[in-house]
């Protein structure tokens, strides 16, 4: 790690972020008690995280939880966005979530065969 | 059993977080010339009481009226420890935070690989944002560090989840543990 290189990305994405507002539109959750570590969350939130900046897509905040108490059909990924219903997706792998990435954040079509929940 | 430490690692983390603390510090500490293998994790969150101190070490404990649910993630740790002539002892006081530590015998033929803590630490760090985390991996005398609130200093915290920061993040962690990696093994060899 070294300070100049935070500086100059701190120079690149300050130009950047004048051009959009803010906030986050979207959440997106990612079930991480010792249920989904076992079976893959952690690769399937790196797949996410990694989709999104190769997409380059800005305002969708990832974060972790614990279990959702639906440990069977984990890994489960959770996709909230204002004013829409809560989804939840089970048996997630890593290429899944790629998909959710391009298809439903950014294109906002649901992967209908992957849902277990609705809200 | 978990197939990697480094999956401990992140099922062990998400009790700090889950435990409200603001600071981790997560030391793997591999002492390959005394064959030792040491995990520590120490967060200022919450802590615990004796009494809940032993019941974490209970796979099947639980409590309605208790908001944080502990489950199988110690118990497993601890597991993987013993098998490999170690053991996970947790030293906590309430108000202050909670050290979580593992240790093991480095060359233990029982002992799951490391693997991928880049990674886990990418997920942990991209996850919580709000969270700081200094992570320090030694492998005798050579070490990685990372601060997050380094990071969080120079970029500002506005841009600290930027994707371009992250990416940033963990190229620095794979190129940290790709060089331990590269020592260890060959220490490793020596040993065996």
């Amino acid at each position: 790690m070294r300070i100049e290189d935070l500086k100059r990305i701190k120079q690149k994405v300050q130009n950047e972020i004048k051009l959009r507002e803010g906030e986050h539109r979207i959440r997106v959750i990612v079930s991480m008690g010792t249920c989904g570590i076992s079976v893959g969350a952690r690769d399937v939130m790196a797949a996410l995280l990694d989709e999104l900046s190769k997409e380059n897509i800005e305002g969708v905040a990832i974060t972790q939880t614990g279990c959702l108490g639906m440990c069977e059909k984990e890994p489960n990924v959770v996709v909230e966005e204002e004013g829409k219903p809560k989804i939840i997706y089970g048996y997630v792998s890593p290429e899944i979530a790629r998909r959710i990435v391009r298809e439903h954040i950014k294109n906002g079509k649901v992967l209908e065969e992957y849902v277990v929940m609705e809200e | 059993m978990m197939r990697e430490i480094a999956l401990h690692l992140l099922d062990i983390v998400h009790n700090s977080i889950q435990a409200g603390a603001t600071l981790i510090k997560i030391d793997i500490l591999e002492k390959i010339k005394e064959d030792l293998l040491i995990i520590r994790i120490k967060d200022n969150g919450r802590g615990m009481d004796e009494k809940e101190i032993e019941a974490i070490f209970d796979p099947f404990y639980t409590t309605k009226q208790k908001k944080k649910k502990v489950g199988l993630g110690i118990p497993l740790f601890r597991d993987t420890c013993r098998q490999c002539q170690g053991d996970l002892e947790i030293f906590s006081r309430k108000g202050e935070g909670t050290c979580v530590q593992a240790y093991m015998k480095w060359s233990h033929i029982d002992r799951p690989p490391l693997v991928n803590v880049a990674e886990t630490m990418w997920v942990l760090i991209c996850g919580n944002p709000d969270v700081d985390f200094v992570y320090f991996h030694c492998v005798d005398k050579e070490s990685f560090e990372l601060d997050t609130r380094i990071i969080k200093q120079e970029v500002g915290r506005e841009f600290y989840t930027h994707p371009e920061v992250q990416s940033y993040i963990r190229d620095v962690l794979l190129q940290g543990e790709k060089r331990l990696r590269k020592i260890a093994s060959k220490k490793g060899e020596d040993l065996l």
